[in-house]
């Protein structure tokens, strides 16, 4: 297997947690312990009612495609040799929308709306990456 | 009503653009001085009686109001940097009306395509490091979601989306000002290549250079200038930072408060508007824009535009200038521009002419999740 080239999670104080739990194949969101918000990717500040107490929670990893797209052109290292490739918008059923991709089906047979779930992908000894599937996949 | 005190009190009595396209003999901020000399020029006003002068910053740190204030060699009572178009415009309506300043210029210049702006690379911000993990770049991106959503919500096709690309190079072969003046058939569009499916490249702006400005005052001033119309008698704002969490994320969030706005503050109705002007960084935005601002009903954008509807000569010539994926990357100046050039009946070449244009509408925006701002210009006796 030739080594994963490209872009890879920098790790920060704020996305620890979720990197983390990607290494055990868990997928983990944030949650705003004084309204219930849930949000995905992370902000150190609830954006509904400005609380800053935040947990760390585990997502089920299952939801929907809202959107995707295909890209025949690229401009980031290590994804122009793989193109024609697709970026999703999951619409997890926790709630939160965020960018990933759909891995284990061709592009043409993506759908909008079609149900997906989490898998994980070990790029590096110490980095996982998690994708989606089709849920019936 | 709100907005009584702006609407009907500030017309648009110079503008002035330079060549589009590449320009590398000039700097952006020489290419901003120059569109101002042209604004100047059109107006018929001494430099000394500017006493607003707006500047929009532009890529490489261009547009700084201290740079732009000092070569143009003024001293006006505000001079401040602004974000963008329609904040310039609406600022410079607020300055006049307000009484603050009597002559209000604002400013564009940019050298972006000469420079090599490469603004594909850019990381949308959705998450950071999170995007370029998952291969997101190109702000573009957010039209082809868009319009991937359209398609499956509406049963939109990719040809159907064709009709706009395909109305803007036929406007554009008619621009002398615009860069790509070749018009095209729904089959070239069909023939291009994706970029990022479902858009194809004429789908993109392009990058360009080039400059644009335009002069502001009251309707009595403006009484003693040469060309003292149009008078700016809708305005509309909106500012929506929500991103894919708002519920309406595909479908530009934004547009429809902004539309309220408009559309209940002015004795202007749709029928009335002779041509609109859509900030078209990508194309699906032209549906969007229609939908939400109400020329038709939501989800039916892609259906209403076919067969020549917002071409010249159609019911609602959209974008005739030819847009800035034909006509060049002027992110909202270009509207405005040729918005006064229609309603003085100036578009001197027989066929761009809009005919009788009195009423036309301008829409530019910074962003999908971001603001927008909408403007009516009319002919007043």
């Amino acid at each position: 297997m030739s080594e994963y080239d490209k872009p890879m999670p920098v790790i920060t104080d704020l996305n620890r947690p979720h990197w983390e739990a990607a290494r055990e194949h868990r997928f983990m969101i944030q949650q705003c312990n004084a309204c219930g918000h849930k949000w995905f990717p992370p902000m150190a500040i609830c954006n509904v009612c400005l609380a800053d107490d935040i947990s760390w929670v585990d997502s089920k990893g299952t939801g929907k495609v809202h959107s995707f797209i295909v890209y025949h052109q690229a401009w980031l290292p290590g994804w122009l040799k793989v193109t024609p490739y697709n970026v999703a918008i999951i619409e997890l059923d926790e709630g939160p929308r965020f960018i990933n991709n759909i891995v284990g089906i061709e592009n043409d047979d993506i759908k909008v709306d079609m149900p997906v779930r989490v898998v994980f992908e070990d790029v590096a000894p110490d980095t996982t990456i998690p994708r989606f599937t089709p849920a019936d996949a | 009503m709100a907005l009584e005190s702006v609407l009907g009190r500030v017309n648009i009595v110079g503008i002035g653009a330079t060549r589009q396209g590449k320009l590398p003999e000039y700097s952006a901020d020489d290419i901003a001085v120059l569109a101002f000399r042209e604004a100047l020029r059109d107006s018929g006003l001494q430099k000394s009686d500017i006493d607003g002068l707006l500047v929009q910053r532009s890529f490489g740190d261009a547009g700084d109001i201290k740079e732009i204030g000092h070569r143009l060699g003024l001293e006006p009572v505000v001079g401040d940097s602004v974000g963008h178009h329609g904040e310039a415009v609406h600022k410079a309506a607020m300055l006049v009306a307000s009484g603050m300043c009597k002559y209000v210029a604002i400013v564009y210049g940019t050298n972006q395509r000469t420079n090599r702006n490469k603004f594909g690379r850019n990381v949308y911000h959705m998450g950071g490091n999170f995007d370029e993990v998952y291969g997101l770049s190109n702000p573009g991106a957010t039209a082809a979601f868009n319009y991937r959503r359209r398609m499956a919500d509406f049963g939109a096709t990719e040809e159907q989306l064709g009709a706009i690309a395909v109305a803007q190079s036929k406007g554009a072969a008619l621009n002398p000002l615009a860069v790509y003046r070749e018009a095209m058939t729904i089959d070239d569009y069909m023939a291009q290549r994706y970029v990022i499916a479902p858009l194809r490249i004429v789908d993109f702006c392009m990058v360009s250079d080039g400059g644009f400005a335009m002069i502001f005052t009251t309707p009595e001033r403006a009484r003693d200038l040469p060309k003292p119309g149009p008078t700016i008698v809708g305005m509309g704002a909106q500012a929506s930072f929500l991103e894919l969490e708002h519920p309406r994320a595909m479908y530009h969030p934004s547009q429809l408060p902004n539309a309220k706005m408009l559309w209940d503050n002015t004795d202007v109705k749709h029928k009335d508007i002779d041509a609109l002007y859509v900030q078209d960084a990508y194309t699906p935005n032209v549906f969007s824009a229609l939908e939400n601002y109400g020329f038709c009903e939501f989800g039916t954008a892609h259906e209403w535009a076919q067969g020549g509807r917002i071409e010249m000569g159609g019911e609602l010539p959209v974008n005739i200038h030819g847009g800035q994926n034909r006509f060049s990357y002027m992110v909202g100046w270009h509207n405005t521009h040729d918005a006064v050039t229609q309603l003085r009946n100036e578009a001197m070449e027989r066929e761009r002419q809009v005919p009788n244009a009195n009423t036309i509408m301008v829409t530019v925006s910074t962003g999908h999740w971001q603001s927008t701002w909408s403007m009516i210009y009319r002919n007043e006796a």
